[in-house]
């Protein structure tokens, strides 16, 4: 498996993390991804753990869901079970704008490079991909695309900032 | 019109980089079929049963004379020399090769064009009144928030991968030309004597397997909050639209199944989470945007034109035309000029490369450079002098684009149909022209007055048939092509979806149907009644009994 | 479209990827223009057979849509499809005799 962080156009120092099965034996050492069925079942043992804990969830899970977790696990990792199903997009949105996380978002799953520019865009930081070449593919993606109607989620400029030449301001206020 | 800057520019230029690279992908084998053909479609580009298909969004049908120049200029050097305008004010060539698609749209972009998002399961065109700004009832112009609406939802990273695909259209007058109700969404604009202009807000119609008109999911909602709430139902959608059975993944089954209250109750939980932190600067590019559509400088003229009124009173063909196909402008001494594209027997929507050109030089010379395409598959001079109608006339009589038949028995909408739709199941051309050439033969167009007749050749209804006075569906029975008839729809104000009248007929059948339907509503219609009005009043029976005879 | 189950009497046809065109899967593993020159299977298993071929060529990205077509012996004892639509893509538009395959034939009478 491949990783890239999709700011930084590199993988090299991001942390492999290894799917466990709900009934798998914890492995001694090494980053691991548990669902959520495992992680609310055994939270205190699998937070006790000295190594990292990243949480695996499908493209439709519900952000609220997640809230009390999101605090005291790694990552999560959001898995695209088939690249035509958009709602891992969803998911990664309202985690950063809905519940305020911060942390890696990583998808994983079934994504090709199209796919690429979106999910950093909707929030997603990093991807785990199976084939090299697809690394390559997302970086020319990524490079590609300088300019964007929608609101990125960070600091940078949206073509209507960019345009009238000042940041957004919020609507209400 | 809208001119794009830098920014636009770039986008649409970044977006044809991508496709060059998603087809080389799919060349290499790093894309599969199955990846490449949805990449292609969110890019325009169709596989259907002869060739490729590209089709170029015309976003809210406006066009002005350099692109359709460009529109004719790919019909010639990259096609077969014709393009097929859609019932969503688009236009498609039926025969480009991949090899040529992304100079194509190198092509489209020097004139501010492109075909992102003409198909795919996202946003697709906005589309919007084709008598936008030249409408003497309109309340304001809409192509400025539709154009809004085209660039927020233009390689929107969050809703490219919806359950299935999602049309907008927007109306700006009391009568609606956009067929709101058989939207995804469709907007109403109003004013509210509180908050100032805003939309009212239909959800979930559509034609399809399972047609609806639309529920209304909001009375109002405020123009400067209209994207923030367009976010809440995509939103909405994304997360909760079915994705088990693409028959039942368009927005209007969900609000089917969980009902509209449920829906609405959802999607104001989020619009009221959004708000607070909704971003003023859209309703900032509204302003420019809406600057770009200034009215054109029209001259100041009496309503009344000495020649025109001349010309009327000693050409009975062009004062027919005027009769049936100009309608009144806001502007004195100005009119609206719809241009058929159903010539008796023809295919309805086609367009030759020449005659492209000819409505072009007509537009800029004689219609303030604007060109409108309708969702009934024609085209509109929105702003004519009426003193220039008689040599607009001339000039299109000449071309074969003066047949006077707007909204008549002849102006019939079909979609491709299996002639080229790898989707369709029968043909809708033939069918379109048979029926066409017996009301041309029988020259009674006049007396039957509005009737909208509409065909699709599959469920997917593109050609709106639920919509049709008269619709028609073709079905394939055991290898048979096979017709079935629906009566009293309508895609206006009044919306209603079509009730099937019994059992199907043949092609032959089918143009012999309508024709007893007709004899039907001109043997029991009142002074003045339509066609609809008719039926509306007596219901199927009548024509039932006529087509079936008594059970 | 629906997929038809192989069976005998088939021949299989695709769209080249790289023009589109209407294509039909000929003996020797080739693709043709013309349904003419077709492979028509002789079985359930030599249509599977045909199927697997054309798949591969699908597989090096040389085709797009690969299916079965139901067909039969012209007069001429070469293989036409019967069914309206590939019927309709071995000519082109029946409303444009002008245009598709059919021209050819069309500009030759």
């Amino acid at each position: 498996m491949e990783r890239l962080d999709l700011r930084k156009l590199t993988g090299a120092h991001l942390k492999p993390y290894r799917q466990m099965d709900d009934d798998a034996p914890m492995p001694e050492e090494g980053a691991v991804l548990v669902s959520l069925e495992r992680l609310t079942a055994e939270s205190e043992t699998l937070l006790a753990h000295n190594y990292p804990v990243g949480l695996l969830v499908p493209g439709q899970a519900k952000a609220a869901d997640l809230a009390p977790w999101l605090d005291k696990v790694a990552l999560i990792a959001i898995r695209f079970e088939k690249f035509s199903d958009g709602r891992g997009f969803s998911l990664a949105h309202r985690l950063r704008d809905e519940q305020g996380f911060g942390g890696e978002i990583r998808a994983t799953g079934h994504l090709i490079a199209d796919h690429a520019e979106f999910l950093l865009r909707s929030g997603v930081t990093s991807v785990e991909l199976s084939d090299p070449l697809a690394v390559d593919h997302f970086i020319k993606r990524l490079k590609l695309y300088s300019l964007w109607y929608q609101d990125t989620l960070d600091a940078r400029p949206t073509i209507l900032e960019l345009r009238h030449g000042r940041t957004r301001k919020r609507l209400a206020s | 019109m809208y001119r794009y800057d830098d920014y636009d520019q770039t986008i649409v230029r970044q977006r044809i980089n991508d496709f060059r690279d998603a087809v080389e992908r799919r060349l290499s084998g790093h894309l599969s079929e199955e990846e490449f053909k949805l990449i292609r479609q969110m890019n325009g580009v169709y596989l259907q049963l002869h060739a490729y298909m590209l089709r170029v969004a015309v976003p809210y049908g406006s066009l002005d004379s350099r692109q359709m120049h460009k529109l004719a200029h790919i019909a010639r050097t990259y096609d077969k020399g014709y393009g097929h305008f859609t019932t969503r004010q688009n236009i498609q060539y039926n025969w480009p090769a991949l090899r040529d698609m992304p100079d194509i749209l190198e092509e489209l972009a020097a004139v501010d064009m492109h075909a992102i998002q003409t198909s795919g399961n996202l946003i697709r065109n906005v589309t919007a009144d084709p008598y936008a700004g030249a409408a003497a009832e309109e309340l304001a112009d809409p192509r400025p928030y539709a154009e809004l609406i085209r660039q927020w939802s233009t390689l929107h990273p969050e809703f490219s991968f919806l359950p299935r695909k999602f049309k907008i259209a927007v109306n700006a007058s009391a009568t609606d030309r956009a067929a709101v109700k058989f939207h995804d969404i469709g907007l109403q604009l109003k004013n509210d004597p509180q908050q100032g202009r805003g939309f009212s807000v239909v959800v979930g119609g559509g034609m399809g397997r399972t047609p609806f008109v639309g529920p209304i999911l909001r009375d109002f909602v405020p123009e400067a909050q209209i994207l923030t709430y367009l976010e809440a139902v995509l939103r909405s959608y994304n997360e909760l639209g079915r994705r088990d059975n693409a028959f039942k993944a368009r927005i209007k089954i969900l609000v089917h199944e969980l009902g509209k209250e449920a829906f609405s109750e959802m999607v104001e939980q989020e619009f009221a989470r959004l708000l607070p932190t909704a971003d003023d600067l859209p309703t900032v590019e509204l302003a420019r945007i809406r600057s770009q559509f200034i009215t054109p400088t029209f001259d100041q003229l009496p309503d009344q034109d000495a020649d025109y009124e001349q010309a009327l009173k000693t050409d009975d063909a062009f004062a027919h035309w005027v009769a049936v196909n100009v309608v009144p402008h806001k502007q004195p001494g100005y009119a609206i000029a719809n241009i058929s594209l159903k010539p008796y027997g023809g295919i309805p929507g086609d367009i030759s490369a020449d005659q492209m050109d000819l409505v072009a030089d007509l537009a800029q010379t004689v219609g303030h450079d604007e060109i409108r395409a309708t969702h009934a598959q024609n085209l509109v001079l929105p702003h004519v002098r009426k003193r220039d109608l008689y040599t607009v006339w001339q000039a299109l009589d000449k071309a074969g684009l003066a047949t006077a038949n707007l909204d008549r028995a002849s102006d019939i909408i079909a979609c491709p149909g299996l002639d080229y739709c790898v989707l369709a199941n029968a043909r809708s051309i033939p069918i379109a022209q048979e029926i066409s050439k017996r009301f041309a033969a029988k020259g009674r167009e006049d007396l039957i007055g509005e009737l909208k007749i509409k065909i699709s050749g599959c469920i997917n209804a593109c050609g709106h048939h639920h919509a049709g006075h008269i619709g028609i569906l073709g079905v394939d029975r055991k290898g048979e092509e096979m017709y079935q008839l629906t009566l009293g729809g309508s895609g206006a104000e009044d919306a209603s979806i079509g009730q099937i009248t019994g059992r199907g007929f043949d092609e032959a059948g089918i143009v012999d149907a309508v024709d007893t339907v007709v004899d039907t509503y001109l043997g029991q219609r009142k002074t003045d009644e339509t066609f609809l009005e008719t039926y509306r009043r007596l219901g199927p029976a009548p024509f039932k009994e006529a087509l079936y005879g008594t059970a | 479209m629906a997929d038809l189950k192989p069976a005998a009497s088939q021949l299989i046809s695709a769209n080249a990827l790289w023009t589109g065109q209407a294509v039909f899967l000929t003996r020797d593993g080739t693709w043709s223009t013309d349904p003419a020159q077709a492979a028509l299977s002789t079985s359930a298993e030599d249509s599977l057979h045909l199927l697997e071929m054309a798949k591969a060529s699908n597989a090096r990205a040389e085709v797009e849509l690969v299916h079965l077509a139901a067909a039969t012996l012209r007069e001429d004892g070469r293989p036409w499809p019967t069914r309206n639509r590939e019927y309709i893509r071995a000519l082109g538009p029946t409303v444009r005799r002008d245009l598709g395959y059919q021209a050819a034939t069309a500009r030759a009478d």
